[in-house]
């Protein structure tokens, strides 16, 4: 049976965390950690949203970011929907990874996106987004996460490979 | 000219394919999901390389790269998976499949050109 436990919820979004600063910093944008929280605006904001299941987790991935912000990560000419969406996939290949050194699989799904103004996480759990700042804008981070009764994040292992680099078969 | 075909749901990853392989001489042509990708493939038997994403809607780059296989006019083409995905079995699956190399996004360019000239035939 799939249940909810805070401090699993808040650990893998800790690592869902450290994988958005290490991608957005792979695309050349520094993220600090904001206790500045994510007030509404009618500043214009794309997200895309990712769920993921395995055996014993499984749950469901926000990274949220300002229009400025989604453009200073792309590569030129990139749509942001199209990045936002990127962007979102390449965030949760990242924990899928980090979760892999600690013994637990997931499959991804695609990404879908939405766009607007005045947008504010609804947590389900006590567990508040992660919310960073940046020279382009804000970001958050969000994940609501289930996990079997038994189940406990492993030590950290090494990874055959890690993001950026090839295999040759 | 070499052709190849990148295989990518995101349209700025195939945009980033066709500038960095384009540049540098080759022609590239573009399908959004494994399924686009198949067609492409089996209407261009003399493609030297597919550049393909494993997580797309529609067929996956691994069921893709499967079909691909079992078709006698495209089955002998190199293909290098380039994805978010570092499992182990999903590599395994792929080299099983006579995937040609698996990179794990993001690529700079120029290792991306690197590979390429290494596995297009």
């Amino acid at each position: 049976m799939f249940v909810e436990r805070l401090e699993t919820t808040r650990a893998i979004q800790d690592l869902a965390a450290a994988a958005c600063t290490e991608l957005m910093n792979a695309y050349g944008v520094r993220l600090e950690p904001s206790e500045a929280g994510w007030p509404e605006s009618d500043e214009l904001m794309f997200s895309g949203v990712m769920g993921f299941v395995g055996d014993s987790v499984r749950g469901t991935c926000l990274l949220a970011a300002a229009q400025g912000t989604v453009e200073a990560a792309a590569p030129n000419n990139a749509a942001a929907r199209d990045w936002v969406g990127e962007l979102a996939n390449q965030l949760v290949g990242r924990l899928k990874a980090k979760l892999m050194a600690r013994g637990a699989t997931i499959a991804l799904s695609t990404p879908v996106v939405l766009r607007g103004v005045k947008l504010s996480p609804l947590p389900r759990t006590d567990v508040a987004p992660v919310v960073f700042g940046s020279a382009a804008g804000r970001v958050l981070v969000w994940l609501e996460v289930e996990i079997e009764d038994d189940f406990q994040l492993g030590e950290q292992r090494a990874l055959a490979a890690t993001e950026g680099e090839l295999l040759v078969f | 000219m070499k052709k190849v075909l990148v295989v990518d749901d995101s349209e700025t990853i195939r945009l980033e394919v066709s500038r960095t392989l384009g540049q540098a001489g080759f022609t590239v042509l573009e399908a959004r999901d494994g399924a686009e990708g198949l067609a492409t493939a089996t209407k261009n038997p003399d493609l030297a390389l597919i550049v393909l994403d494993v997580n797309m809607p529609v067929m996956n780059g691994l069921d893709m790269l499967e079909r691909l296989r079992q078709t006698p006019t495209a089955a002998d083409i190199p293909v290098l998976l380039m994805t978010t995905e570092a499992e182990d079995r999903l590599i395994e699956r792929a080299k099983k499949a006579g995937a040609k190399g698996w990179f794990i996004k993001p690529v700079k360019p120029e290792m991306l050109l690197m590979a390429t000239n290494k596995l297009a035939r």
